[in-house]
C-alpha cells in the first residue's frame, strides 16, 4: 500500500520527463514496428504476387524478329537436361512513345524515357495481373495500362489511349491498370500495354517493330547461375540483355525497401535517446530523492524493494508507450504500404502482420531496460548515513579546481559562465550534447539524400553521362543509315556544342585466369567516346585506348575484376584483351554494363545513342521536341525529364518523408531541451537564487542556460554532420551498393544543411530553453531561507 | 544625516488559500540614515528575516511603501531592482551561499562582472584588496571546499563590498560559525563600519547585536521596541558593558 503511494505521489510529481520518456519510448516501437511491419508486408505482398504472376526466373529480350525455326530451336534446347520446367515466346509490338498518347495528356509520350510494347496476356507464365491481381483478358477495344502510369501521369480506367503510326490511329478505352512482375518500377525502362488479342493482330499490320521476351520457368530457381551460364554458351537468338527473377525482386523493392531501412535507422536513433533519457531521468531521481531513498534504507527497506518502487514506475511507462507505439504502428500501417498496395497488392492478412510489429516492439523495450540495468545498480551506492546528514549525493562539479573567470577574458560575462558550466560539468551536459548530435543525423542523411537524389549528377549513378539530351535509337537495318545523316546534321547545327555516339553491342567473355567463372558469359558493352560526358568512377578512369575496358560495380563483383585485370571479349569470330580501366556505378536496368573507346570490333549490336550537348543559351526542351520532330523511330529525353520519370516518385516519397524526419529531430532537439533545462533548473535552484539576490537580473540568468544550450547545439550539430557527411554517406553507400550504387557521395545544399536548419533548430532549441527555466529565475535567497 | 532606508506602514502576508492569510510584518515604520549600524532581533517567527529581504527587494512588501536612498523601491520592475541589490547593497548570509563552481576569487568578483561598470583588471585589483584586507589573500584560486566557515564568510563580506554598496544587509552573519571566527569578522564589520558604509544586520545573538548603534527588537510582526547605544569604539570592556546593556533592555521588554 505504501510503496504505492509512494509509486503515485512520485507518478505526479515527475509528470513532465515522464511524459518525455513515453513519447520518445512510444516513437522508436513506431518506427521499429513501422519498419519491421513494411518489410515483412512488403516481403510478402511481393511473394505472393510472384506467385500469382507465375513470373520468369530468366528473361532473355530479343530486338527484332524472329523466326518459327528459331521459336522452335529454343523450345527444344530448353526441353534437354531437365533444368527448365516451362519456356515461353512473348512476341511484343514495340512501340515509340511519339505514337501513344494518353486522353488527359496535352501530348503523345514523345520525351519518355520508357520503352513501351504491346502485349497480350500469355498464356502459361509472366502473366500481367489486374488490380485485384486476377489475370484479365481485355475486350476488343481495350487495353491495359501499366500502373506506372496510373503514379505518373494520373491514367484513369475509363481514360482513353491513342496509338498512331504513319497517319493511322486507333483509339482504346483503359479497362485496367496492370501490375508487371518483370516492370512495374519506375527505375525499369520498360513497360508492357495489355491487349485483346483481336486487336493486337491488327496493331501488328500498323506497328513495324517486334520484340520477343524469351521467358524460362525453371524446375529448380536456385540453379539460376546454372541455367544463365548455359543459356550463354548457345547461339540462340538474344539481341538485348536478359535477367533473372533476383533483379526483379530488388526492383521492386528498392522504393519501400529504402523507407524500411531509413524507418529502422530512425528507430534505432530514437531509442538511444529514449534510453539517454531514461538514464538521465532515472540519475536525477535518485539525486532528487536522495534523502528520501536513505530514510527507506535506514528504517529497513532492502534494496530489492526501492529498487522495484523506482523500476515499475518506469517499466510501467515505457511497456505503455511501446505497446501504444505498435497498435498505432499497425493502425498507420496502410499509409506505409500504400506504395505496396498499390503496385503489387498486399498479401492477406497473416498473425505475422500484427506478431512481428508487437514482437518489434517489446524488443526495444527489453534493450532499452537492459542497457538501463547499471544504472539502477546505483540505489546500492546510496549511503543512508549520508543520504540522511547531507540530503544530496555531492555535486560533482566540487572535486574539481574551478575554472577561473579571467580564462573567459573577452566574452560576455553570463555567456562565460554559461559555457563554464558546460565545461566544469561534462557527464551532465552530455546527454544533450547526444541529443543534438542524433538529431543532427536524424535529420541531415535523409536531407543530404533525398538532394543527392533530386541532384542532376545522381545521372552518374545510373551509368549515364552528363549531358544535355540523350538519343536512344534501337537497332534495325535501317539505323546505320539514319544515324550517318543524323550526325552529318548535328555536326552542322550551330546550336550543338559537341556529342558522342556510343554503340550498344552485346559481347562473348573469355578468361584468361583459372580463378573466374566458366567462360560463355556475355557483356554487354557501350563503346564510344565516353570522355566527352564522362562518370564518376568508384575506381580509375574512363576508357580511352580500345584495349580499356570500364564496368559497373556489379559486374566487377559479379566477373570478379578489379583494375588492371584482363578480360578478352569475343564477336563475329574475332576476340580483343581488354584491360579493365575503371569500375563506375550503375542502379537501372539490373545495373550490369560496361564501356569502350574502341573501333573496328563489331559485336551482336542492339542499338545506339547520341548524348548531345547543346551551346549556351539553347532551350533544351524546345530542342528535344525538334529532334523528336526529325526522328520519329528514336527516344528522346532530357536530362531533367530522365531523372524525373526514373526517380520521381521515389523522391517525392522522399521528400514527404524528410518532412518527417526534419520534425521529428527538431521535437526530439526541443522535448529534451526542454526536460533538460527544467530538471537543471530544479537542480541549479540554490546558485540560481543566489546570482538573483546579488544583482543578477531573470535575463542575465536566462543568457547564461542559454548559452550552454546553444553551445552544445553548435558542437552536436557540427558533429552531427560531420559524421552524416561521413560515415552516414559510408552507411547510405553500403544500402545502394546492392542496386549497383556503393560510392554514393552526398551533394550537399549548404544554404539549408549549414544555415537554415541549424537556424531552425537553434531558434526552437533556445525557445525550449527559456521557457522550461523560466520558472526557476524569479527566487531569491529569500524563498529558500528559512527563518 | 541622509535616510538611507525608510518604510512606512509595511506589511507583509502571505496567504493560505481561501480568505485567510499569515501576516508576517505588520505595519513597520522604519528609518535608517547613512552610516547608521543597526541590528533587528527578536525571537523566530518574528519576521525579522522578511523584513531584510522585504526593504532590499528580495521579497515584495504586501502594502506599505519602501524608499531606499529616497525612491520608492515597492513597485520597481525585477529588472531595475536587480540592478539596485547590484550596484547599491549587498549582501551577507547565514550559510553563506556561495557558487562551488568558482573559485573565491571569482565568487568575490562575479557581482562587479555583472554590474560591467568597472574593467576586468579593476575588479581583479579591488577584489584581491578586499581579500588582502580582510586576510584571506593567500586563499583567491581556492575552490570553496577548500576553506573553513570563518574564511568562506569572510569571502561573502567582500563579495558584498567589492561594488562599494550604500548599504550591507547580513543574516545572522556568525550564526554557523565557531566563536572565534564570529568574533573575527565582527571585527571585519565594524572596519567596514568604520569606513562609512551602513550596514543592517539581523542577528539573535546580543554579542553581535551590542556592537551595533541601534538595536531593533521586533516580536509577532512588528517592531517592539528601540535601543540606541551608539557608536561602539572596540574593545573587549566596551564590548561587554554595551552586551549588559542590551540583555538588561531585552528582559524587560520581556
Amino acid at each position: 500500500m505504501i510503496l504505492s503511494r509512494i509509486l503515485f505521489r512520485d507518478l505526479s510529481r515527475r509528470k513532465a520527463s515522464l511524459l518525455v520518456v513515453f513519447v520518445f519510448i512510444f516513437l522508436s516501437a513506431l518506427m521499429a514496428a513501422g519498419g519491421t511491419g513494411l518489410i515483412s508486408d512488403l516481403a510478402g505482398s511481393l511473394r505472393l504476387f510472384f506467385i500469382t504472376a507465375k513470373a520468369p526466373h530468366f528473361v532473355q529480350m530479343h530486338g527484332g524478329r524472329l523466326s518459327a525455326a528459331e521459336a522452335e530451336e529454343i523450345a527444344s534446347w530448353a526441353g534437354v537436361g531437365g533444368l527448365v520446367e516451362d519456356c515461353q515466346i512473348s512476341g511484343m509490338i514495340s512501340i515509340d512513345g511519339a505514337s501513344l498518347k494518353f486522353s488527359g495528356a496535352d501530348e503523345a509520350e514523345t520525351n519518355s524515357i520508357m520503352d513501351i510494347s504491346l502485349v497480350v496476356q500469355n498464356p502459361r507464365f509472366d502473366y500481367l495481373l489486374d488490380m485485384k491481381n486476377r489475370i484479365p483478358e481485355p475486350a476488343r477495344g481495350e487495353i491495359g495500362v501499366p500502373v506506372y502510369y496510373a503514379r505518373e501521369r494520373g491514367v484513369r480506367i475509363g481514360d482513353r489511349v491513342s496509338l498512331t503510326h504513319s497517319g493511322i490511329q486507333r483509339d482504346f478505352r483503359v479497362s485496367l491498370l496492370v501490375r508487371d512482375a518483370q516492370m512495374n518500377p519506375a527505375v525499369v525502362h520498360s513497360k508492357r500495354f495489355l491487349m485483346n488479342r483481336a486487336d493486337f493482330r491488327e496493331l501488328e499490320e500498323i506497328f513495324p517493330d517486334r520484340e520477343y521476351l524469351i521467358s524460362f520457368r525453371l524446375s529448380d530457381s536456385s540453379r539460376i547461375d546454372e541455367f544463365s551460364e548455359a543459356w550463354q554458351k548457345t547461339n540462340l537468338p538474344r539481341k538485348g540483355p536478359a535477367v533473372d527473377y533476383r533483379i526483379f525482386y530488388v526492383l521492386n523493392s528498392i522504393s519501400d525497401g529504402i523507407l524500411a531501412v531509413v524507418l529502422g535507422i530512425l528507430s534505432l536513433l530514437l531509442l538511444i535517446i529514449a534510453v539517454l533519457c531514461l538514464r538521465f531521468i532515472i540519475l536525477g531521481s535518485i539525486e532528487e530523492d536522495y534523502r528520501e531513498i536513505g530514510v527507506m534504507k535506514a528504517v529497513g527497506l532492502p534494496k530489492k524493494t526501492i529498487r522495484r518502487i523506482f523500476l515499475v514506475k518506469y517499466l510501467v511507462i515505457s511497456g505503455l508507450a511501446a505497446l501504444g507505439g505498435s497498435l498505432v504502428s499497425i493502425l498507420c500501417n496502410p499509409l506505409l504500404t500504400s506504395n505496396i498496395l498499390f503496385s503489387i497488392g498486399q498479401a492477406p492478412s497473416e498473425t505475422s502482420r500484427y506478431l512481428v510489429p508487437l514482437s518489434a516492439a517489446a524488443g526495444i523495450l527489453l534493450f532499452a531496460f537492459l542497457l538501463l540495468l547499471p544504472v539502477f545498480r546505483r540505489f546500492g551506492a546510496v549511503s543512508a548515513v549520508e543520504a540522511l546528514r547531507s540530503g544530496s549525493a555531492g555535486d560533482a562539479s566540487g572535486r574539481r579546481r574551478p575554472l577561473p573567470l579571467k580564462v573567459f577574458r573577452g566574452i560576455n560575462v553570463n555567456v562565460a559562465l554559461g559555457l563554464r558550466d558546460v565545461l566544469q560539468r561534462p557527464r551532465l551536459f552530455a546527454l544533450l550534447l547526444l541529443v543534438y548530435f542524433f538529431s543532427a543525423l536524424i535529420i541531415l542523411i535523409p536531407f543530404h539524400f533525398l538532394t543527392t537524389l533530386a541532384s542532376p549528377d545522381f545521372i552518374s549513378y545510373m551509368g549515364i553521362g552528363r549531358s544535355d539530351i540523350r538519343i536512344d535509337l534501337r537497332y534495325s537495318d535501317e539505323t546505320e543509315s539514319c544515324l550517318e545523316e543524323l550526325t552529318g546534321l548535328l555536326k552542322k547545327d550551330p546550336e550543338m556544342e559537341r556529342y558522342a555516339l556510343l554503340t550498344r553491342s552485346r559481347y562473348e567473355l573469355e578468361y584468361d585466369t583459372a580463378d573466374r567463372p566458366e567462360d560463355g558469359a556475355s557483356l554487354v558493352v557501350e563503346s564510344g567516346n565516353h570522355s566527352l560526358f564522362p562518370l564518376k568512377y568508384l575506381e580509375g578512369t574512363v576508357p580511352l585506348s580500345g584495349e580499356e575496358l570500364a564496368v559497373s560495380y556489379l559486374n566487377s563483383r559479379d566477373l570478379n575484376v578489379k583494375i588492371g585485370d584482363s578480360l578478352v571479349l569475343k564477336a563475329g569470330g574475332s576476340s580483343r584483351k581488354m584491360r579493365i580501366s575503371g569500375i563506375y556505378q550503375d542502379i537501372t536496368n539490373g545495373g550490369r554494363t560496361a564501356k569502350a573507346s574502341f573501333n573496328g570490333f563489331p559485336g551482336l549490336p542492339l542499338g545506339y545513342t547520341l548524348a548531345l550537348e547543346l551551346a549556351p543559351g539553347i532551350d533544351v526542351q524546345a530542342k528535344a521536341g525538334e529532334l523528336g520532330a526529325l526522328l520519329p523511330s528514336a527516344r528522346i529525353t532530357h536530362l531533367e525529364s530522365y531523372l524525373d520519370q526514373t526517380l520521381g516518385s521515389t523522391i517525392l516519397q522522399l521528400s514527404r518523408f524528410i518532412k518527417a524526419a526534419i520534425a521529428m529531430g527538431s521535437l526530439i532537439a526541443v522535448l529534451i531541451t526542454a526536460l533538460f533545462f527544467r530538471m537543471l533548473a530544479a537542480r541549479d535552484s540554490g546558485r540560481i537564487a543566489v546570482m538573483r539576490s546579488i544583482g543578477f537580473t531573470p535575463a542575465s540568468v536566462r543568457i547564461q542556460y542559454l548559452s550552454a544550450a546553444l553551445i552544445l547545439l553548435v558542437t552536436g550539430l557540427a558533429a552531427g554532420s560531420l559524421f552524416a557527411n561521413t560515415l552516414g554517406q559510408g552507411f547510405v553507400g553500403f544500402i545502394w551498393g546492392f542496386m549497383g550504387a556503393p560510392g554514393i557521395s552526398f551533394v550537399i545544399d549548404p544554404l539549408m544543411a549549414y544555415c537554415l536548419l541549424p537556424l531552425m533548430l537553434a531558434v526552437l532549441v533556445a525557445a525550449a530553453a527559456v521557457l522550461s527555466i523560466a520558472g526557476s529565475l524569479k527566487q531569491t535567497i529569500s524563498l529558500i531561507t528559512v527563518e | 544625516m541622509t535616510m538611507v532606508l525608510e518604510t512606512q506602514n509595511l506589511n507583509k502576508w502571505y496567504p493560505l488559500g481561501g480568505n485567510k492569510r499569515t501576516d508576517v510584518l505588520k505595519g513597520i515604520d522604519l528609518e535608517i540614515r547613512k552610516g547608521e549600524f543597526v541590528s533587528i532581533m527578536g525571537p523566530s517567527g518574528s519576521g525579522k528575516s522578511t523584513l531584510l529581504y522585504t526593504v532590499s527587494g528580495m521579497d515584495r512588501a504586501s502594502s506599505g511603501r519602501v524608499c531606499f536612498l529616497g525612491r520608492e523601491i515597492s513597485r520597481l520592475q525585477e529588472k531595475e531592482l536587480s540592478r539596485l541589490r547590484l550596484g547599491k547593497m549587498g549582501f551577507i548570509f547565514q550559510q553563506i551561499h556561495l557558487m562551488k563552481n568558482l573559485n573565491l576569487l571569482d565568487n568575490i568578483s562575479l557581482p562587479a562582472y555583472a554590474e560591467g561598470v568597472r574593467s576586468r583588471s579593476e575588479i581583479d585589483h579591488r577584489a584581491r584588496y578586499l581579500m588582502n584586507r580582510t586576510g584571506i589573500g593567500s586563499l583567491a584560486r581556492n575552490s570553496v571546499d577548500q576553506a573553513s566557515g570563518g574564511q568562506l564568510q569572510r569571502v561573502g563580506i567582500c563579495r558584498s563590498l567589492i561594488n562599494e554598496p550604500a548599504v550591507i544587509f547580513g543574516d545572522e552573519p556568525t550564526g554557523a560559525l565557531d566563536s572565534g571566527s564570529a568574533a573575527e569578522i565582527l571585527d571585519i564589520l565594524k572596519d567596514v563600519h568604520n569606513g562609512g558604509t551602513t550596514i543592517v544586520l539581523v542577528t539573535h545573538d546580543p554579542k553581535v547585536a551590542a556592537r551595533s548603534e541601534r538595536v531593533l527588537h521586533m516580536l509577532d510582526g512588528g517592531i517592539q521596541g528601540e535601543l540606541k547605544l551608539g557608536t561602539f569604539a572596540g574593545g573587549d570592556s566596551e564590548a561587554r558593558a554595551r552586551q549588559d546593556e542590551l540583555n538588561a533592555w531585552l528582559s524587560g521588554l520581556s
